[in-house]
């Protein structure tokens, strides 16, 4: 009977264990501070990739989510970073939208989805190095090239434009 | 035996998960709001009265405090608590808490709260009558109590002593989702106060298909009626710029707006489903009113100053302001007369400064724009006041704390 309640007990720690490990297997907020920007494009030197700009204060932004869990879903070499505006106290928010759109898997894949969240009061700044010209609003979506070449679009994105950029068609 | 032991096992496998989901439901949107909430409350209201006291409206610790300054904001008197019981109150970005003073020294006080749910607040309101000793129980301006969006007001009291109110209001919008039917954005609803903000008329709609998140404008024309401007969603999702004048038919109830009574503004056919926080501003000399704006549209990009004699029917040519390189954001106008100013932001990599411009005859003609005052962190959205013929800046900064600097151009 003993044995029987150890094994039974061994099996609810096995159990716990793996629900603790499956939250824990999210990726990391890298916070987005003073030259952190031109890191990424350097650590991305070469490749084709998309920068989403988002917030969970914008009412707009979740229907972007909602297109780039498709496409990364779908396209598995397809590279994004994503950078929220937020301050990094809004960890624990960021972190349930990535989840509810399942953009924050750890799990190795062809193409990087990377997460980064603006550590800085001075907001302008970043935004600067970022862009001189985006004005702040969200989405703010950049389309960056091999060769450098970004073009940056605001506002929701369309679901079958991006798809043809994602497939290389445009 | 073994089947208890089953019992037990799935009671605790239950427990387990239950765990998790509480786990992931203490991380919910509310708690992300309060704490956004929580955060610095940078921006703050200011005005002028008759004798040239300088009154100013803070958010602290859930409080608006009220103070005002015999010295032109080097010092200021021990604040007094506008509402007996804190709330969140928002006040940054495009929200400040909005205050006036009457030239009998009654003050009115409007503000934001923020409600649980994101996106969700109401327009709050309180006045005093014996020169801000103390305040009237404050009380909630928006007739409908959801908890959606009643936010971003704006406040304007005319010579005859009425107080108005306009905001961003949500309900249209949700019953239209309730009964299935499409609706872009959000409205833009109104209220008067005869008896010197002792009681307003039930709120009226002034518009439907509004953005969400820019701000009101409202200023007092040359026949004591107020006029609002807003970002408004034309046609399918072009968010150009609508005003309206709100005459008192309307606020009373004796009239419903209708289509007719959103006037174009601009025309710079910014075509986008975001969400850019950025509102206009307007002023008045006589019945020619002064507008500034942001738009980022297919005509036009940037920030722009324009005026109109017409209500609004033409407008003078767009006047594109500030550095294009610079990130130029948040224009404001003030009027004294002939005498138009307009200050706006701009950040050069390093460093957020304000920059204004003068104009002597009526916004016809603008001098060379100079930089009215830099900060090297966070700060408010300008602000412009009056005492008398000299127009002043109000700002609030993380660093530098808050100035109140006189608008003089450089050489003069």
């Amino acid at each position: 009977m003993k044995r029987w309640l150890a094994c039974l007990l061994l099996m609810l720690l096995a159990l716990a264990q793996s629900a603790i490990a499956q939250t824990s297997n999210t990726q990391a907020l890298h916070t987005l501070q003073r030259g952190s920007y031109r890191q990424i494009l350097a650590a991305h030197q070469g490749k084709r990739f998309i920068v989403a700009m988002w917030s969970v204060n914008c009412t707009h932004c979740s229907a972007d989510l909602e297109i780039f869990h498709k496409l990364a879903a779908k396209y598995p070499a397809f590279s994004l970073v994503m950078i929220s505006t937020d301050s990094p106290d809004l960890q624990p928010e960021i972190s349930v939208m990535l989840e509810k759109y399942k953009l924050n898997n750890a799990t190795p894949r062809q193409g990087s989805i990377e997460q980064w969240v603006f550590a800085d009061t001075f907001s302008e700044r970043l935004r600067f190095e970022i862009d001189p010209h985006w004005y702040g609003e969200l989405p703010r979506t950049y389309f960056i090239e091999g060769n450098g070449k970004v073009r940056g679009v605001s506002g929701v994105l369309e679901e079958a434009a991006i798809e043809h950029w994602v497939k290389g068609e445009e | 035996m073994i089947v208890r032991l089953f019992g037990f096992l799935f009671a605790a496998m239950f427990a387990v998960a239950a765990m998790a989901a509480e786990e992931h439901t203490r991380h919910d949107m509310s708690a992300m709001w309060k704490k956004s909430m929580a955060r610095q409350q940078l921006s703050v209201g200011a005005i002028f009265d008759a004798h040239g006291m300088l009154w100013r409206a803070e958010v602290r610790d859930g409080f608006i405090k009220v103070s005002y300054s015999a010295d032109t904001g080097e010092t200021f008197s021990e604040p007094v608590n506008a509402n007996p019981v804190p709330e969140a109150i928002s006040a940054n970005g495009e929200t400040r808490p909005k205050i006036y003073v009457t030239a009998s020294g009654a003050l009115y006080l409007a503000w934001t709260q923020s409600l649980e749910v994101p996106f969700a607040g109401n327009v709050r309101f309180t006045h005093s009558e014996d020169g801000g000793r103390t305040f009237s129980m404050p009380v909630t301006i928006n007739n409908n109590h959801d908890p959606i969006t009643h936010r971003f007001e704006a406040m304007g009291v005319n010579a005859k002593g009425q107080v108005f109110l306009a905001w961003l209001d949500k309900r249209e919008a949700v019953l239209a989702k309730l009964q299935g039917r499409p609706f872009s954005g959000i409205s833009v609803y109104a209220a008067m106060s005869d008896d010197e903000g002792k009681s307003f008329h039930p709120d009226v709609k002034v518009a439907d298909h509004t953005c969400e998140c820019c701000r009101i404008a409202m200023a007092i024309d040359g026949s004591d009626t107020p006029v609002i401007a807003w970002r408004h969603i034309f046609g399918n999702n072009v968010r150009d710029h609508g005003m309206a004048r709100l005459d008192n038919d309307l606020l009373t109830g004796k009239r419903k707006a209708s289509e007719a009574d959103v006037q174009r503004a601009t025309d710079d056919e910014w075509e986008v489903a975001a969400c850019p926080h950025h509102g206009p501003s307007l002023a008045f000399s006589g019945e020619v009113m002064h507008m500034t704006w942001f738009d980022n549209g297919r005509v036009r990009s940037g920030i722009f100053y324009a005026h109109t004699a017409d209500g609004g029917m033409h407008f003078s040519t767009p006047l594109a302001l500030g550095n294009a390189d610079r990130q130029p954001s948040h224009p404001v106008v003030l009027s004294i007369g002939q005498d138009v100013y307009v200050a706006w932001k701009e950040f050069d990599g390093e460093t957020s400064s304000i920059q204004a411009m003068h104009s002597t005859n009526g916004g016809k003609e603008w001098g060379k724009a100079w930089q009215v005052a830099s900060t090297r962190d966070d700060a408010e959205h300008p602000l412009l006041l009056e005492k008398g013929t000299q127009a002043y800046l109000s700002w609030n900064t993380l660093l530098d704390g808050y100035r109140v600097i006189p608008l003089q151009e450089s050489g003069k």
